[in-house]
């Protein structure tokens, strides 16, 4: 699965400690959806688009595969 | 969706790894101090090299029983989920390895071959499982923190 947790990050100004403070997760967490290495469950994908204020797809997208 | 309280694994907390760390070398000490006082005659103790084997596969058993039921720094659902593939894992490498021991024993019994394997017990089986899952688990977190 891809996604543009970093992309959105970086238009809000935050960290991943920040992004990871705010959604309950540790910052290894964060790192790891970003270099797609873990695929978030829906409640944290749904956090995680509504501390940026997005859509849920707008954020992740699915791959072929997947 | 909650789960039962029945289903739910309790986890310790962190000061607990402590004494699983002490659990490694605890019973190489043991086995010395018992095969001392065996030749020293001090003490009627007879230990044989099975026994020794019991011994230390129990406590390491219980040293990685505890790793594994230890919290990490941070619980979130990565880590829980790591957790959950670990004992997935480690059962599935447990039934290879137990399988490939059954077959050399059912072999072993044959006339045709004097080819044995280590006596499978209770505290060889927990510590082969207990150290799998805790390979698997904590394999899954180096993966992830390699950046």
């Amino acid at each position: 699965m891809k996604n543009t947790v970093k992309v959105e990050r970086a238009k809000k100004d935050m960290t991943q400690q920040d992004l990871a403070d705010s959604v309950g997760v540790s910052r290894q967490t964060i790192n790891s959806i970003e270099s797609s290495k873990y695929v978030p469950s829906t409640v944290l994908a749904l956090k995680i688009c509504k501390v940026f204020g997005v859509k849920l797809d707008e954020v992740f997208e699915l791959e072929d595969g997947d | 969706m909650k789960n039962n309280e029945i289903i739910v694994v309790p986890m310790l907390e962190r000061k607990w790894s402590k004494l699983a760390y002490f659990f490694f070398p605890f019973p190489v000490f043991l086995v010395i101090i018992l095969k001392i006082f065996q030749l020293s005659g001090t003490i009627g103790i007879e230990i044989s090299g099975n026994e020794v084997s019991e011994i230390i596969y129990s406590f390491w058993a219980i040293a990685f029983i505890i790793l594994i039921l230890t919290k990490e720094k941070e619980e979130d659902e990565m880590i829980k989920m790591f957790r959950l593939q670990a004992f997935q894992t480690g059962f599935y490498w447990l039934m290879w390895g137990l399988g490939v021991l059954i077959v050399i024993h059912f072999i072993g019994k044959t006339d045709f071959t004097t080819l044995t394997g280590p006596p499978i017990s209770a505290s060889l089986v927990m510590f082969l499982l207990s150290f799998y899952v805790f390979v698997a688990f904590k394999y899954q977190i180096w993966k992830v923190s390699k950046e």
